[in-house]
């Protein structure tokens, strides 16, 4: 079970990933609607999440732009890109980003990934 | 040409009979006779000559000089003068009409007809040279570029009518001067400056393109092509033209924009219909995944499930051929084999029996191409199994060198249901068939097809046992070699 925070603009699937990671065990301990939202978040949180899922193309600061900035706050994060943008993904996994799935991924593999990063630790 | 026909001006009549019978003698016809000024203008303008023997002192008031004025300001005839020794102080004041020869009398028979040959001869030169001339002229004054001349120091020497309407200058400007830099935009004026200083040094430069100004200072993009104006071996000024380019730009730049809107169109549909299907396909795992769900509609989400993955084939599939046809992958020269491998490892991954044989190896088969080529060889190799109902998919890759050692020959032999021959020939060419319905094997041949093309080569598809189609199909590559 890990501690999950959602960094995506589109409501639906936040409530997609709260309904499918809650079903298998995880805890949603966030959720950030766009990435100013989301460092401001981070900046808050007594225990940092263990993983965070983060888009790409967002109102305001893109993912990439707050990839950067939470990695700044807590070069230990943990970070799965979930994005429709596939040309961003080299860029993403050279900054530091654990994963990169492109959307529509099969949710197989978001919980795999996930699966995986706290068994690393 | 025919007998040359001669007009003759002489007041003295026994001058003028004895060269009328000389020169009928030598071979030429006189047409006429006239002994004073105003009687050889009339003479000159109906009988139309070709050549005028003019005496210089006439009788009456005009003498041969002033007729040769008249004559010259209405008609091209060549005129030779007729001169006694005593006259010769006339020969200065008839150097300006422009006569072809001076004959000073009594004459010679043999230098009369030296002179009228030398003086037909001229004039003939004259005409044609006059003819080219002006033929040159209306050809520079017809073109709706503008055309023009400057000495070595740029002053401008010459320009066309376009010239003139184009920058909005008048005669009376270019009368009072003008120079070829004024014409260049401040901020080009450099470097039409060395360029100007190049093309007198005898480089030559293809069009180069600047921004010109008009009288009024407002600018307009132009290409100038020029080239020297050789002299008795000196260069001593230039001569080009220069082609308004503004129609030209506007169109790259609206290509540009058509270009990149419907690179946007595609971005932004892509991306908003893959976050759509990430929702939709998230539920639909979801439903699979909960414990309470009903076994028996298992395989009614699963088909949904696999449709909204196609959906997303698609859009790539969309996304890439933009790519190929933007042309905004670059080639270099990479080994067929990890392109071929890894279509083959996703080939065998569609829940079938596959057995695919291949004599491609590892670094021994290169081409002129990009990562792409995957694409390729996938849609291929998947359509093979796709359209293959036996037990066992087989499919053999061959490769082979074409027979002008240009290419590497890849055939892929399938043994699906084959191809009609109406089907071989527009399997490729979706685009093409933008209008029609949209069934069939969707993108993915088509892509192939842009791919291969974008790297030279080609792609078609045969019986694999001729004659009958039934037996499978061949699909045949050919790719550059890349060395």
């Amino acid at each position: 079970m890990a501690t999950i925070f959602i960094v995506d603009d589109e409501p639906t699937l936040h409530e997609l990933y709260c309904d499918l990671l809650e079903m298998c065990g995880h805890d949603i301990v966030a959720e950030a609607y766009d990435g100013e939202e989301a460092v401001e978040l981070l900046k808050t949180m007594d225990e940092p999440p263990e993983v965070v899922i983060m888009d790409h193309r967002m109102p305001g600061k893109d993912g990439i732009e707050t990839t950067k900035e939470l990695l700044e706050i807590n070069p230990d994060l943990k970070i799965i890109f979930a994005s429709a943008d596939k040309a961003v993904k080299d860029d993403a996994l050279a900054l530091g980003a654990c994963d990169f799935l492109s959307k529509p991924f099969p949710i197989d593999d978001l919980l795999t990934e996930i699966e995986e990063l706290i068994a690393a630790v | 040409m025919g007998k040359a026909r001669i007009l003759i001006v002489e007041d003295e009549a026994v001058v003028a009979e004895n060269l009328e019978m000389a020169i009928t003698d030598g071979g030429y016809e006189v047409v006429g006779r006239a002994d004073n000024a105003d009687d050889a203008v009339n003479a000159a303008s109906e009988l139309k000559p070709d050549l005028i023997l003019m005496d210089i002192v006439l009788s009456g008031k005009k003498n041969g000089i002033d007729a040769s004025y008249e004559i010259k300001e209405k008609l091209d005839i060549p005129v030779i003068f007729l001169t006694a020794y005593s006259d010769f102080k006339f020969v200065d004041k008839a150097k300006n009409t422009e006569p072809y020869a001076y004959i000073v009398k009594p004459f010679q028979e043999g230098q009369l007809f030296a002179s009228i040959e030398m003086a037909l001869y001229k004039s003939q030169i004259a005409k044609r040279l006059k003819a080219s001339e002006a033929k040159f002229r209306d050809l520079t004054e017809l073109l709706p570029q503008t055309v023009f001349e400057t000495d070595e120091r740029g002053n401008l020497t010459f320009t066309n009518r376009t010239g003139f309407d184009c920058f909005g200058y008048t005669q009376d400007d270019f009368e009072g001067g003008l120079t070829v830099l004024q014409m260049i935009s401040p901020e080009d004026r450099d470097r039409a400056k060395e360029n100007i200083g190049k093309v007198l040094k005898g480089e030559y430069l293809n069009g180069v393109e600047y921004l010109v100004q008009r009288k009024d200072g407002s600018t307009f993009p132009a290409i100038i092509y020029s080239t020297p104006i050789i002299h008795e071996n000196k260069r001593v000024g230039l001569r080009g033209v220069l082609i308004d380019i503004i129609g030209r730009k506007q169109a790259e730049r609206r290509i540009e924009e058509e270009y990149r809107r419907a690179e946007f169109y595609i971005d932004l549909m892509s991306h908003d219909i893959n976050n759509a299907s990430q929702v939709t396909s998230g539920y639909l795992d979801l439903l699979l995944r909960m414990p309470e769900f009903p076994p028996k509609f298992r395989k009614h989400v699963e088909i949904a499930l696999n449709h909204v993955r196609k959906s997303s084939k698609i859009i790539s599939d969309v996304k890439t051929l933009s790519e190929v046809q933007l042309g905004e992958a670059e080639l270099t020269r990479i080994d067929i084999y990890p392109a071929f491998a890894s279509a083959v490892e996703t080939a065998m991954s569609q829940s079938r029996d596959v057995e695919i044989n291949s004599d491609i190896t590892e670094g021994r088969y290169f081409i002129r191409g990009n990562a792409m080529l995957f694409s390729v060889f996938s849609n291929l190799l998947t359509n093979a199994v796709k359209f293959d109902r036996h037990d066992i998919v087989k499919i053999d890759v061959d490769i082979s060198s074409s027979d002008d050692d240009l290419y590497w020959k890849l055939e892929f032999k399938d043994q699906g249901r084959g191809i009609s021959d109406h089907y071989k020939k527009i399997i490729f060419n979706r685009l093409e068939r933008a209008g029609e319905s949209a069934q069939g094997t969707g993108l993915g041949l088509t892509i192939a097809k842009y791919i291969v093309e974008s790297y030279g080569g080609s792609v078609w598809v045969e019986d694999r046992v001729r004659g009958d189609r039934t037996m499978g199909s061949n699909f045949i590559l050919l790719l550059p070699k890349g060395g």
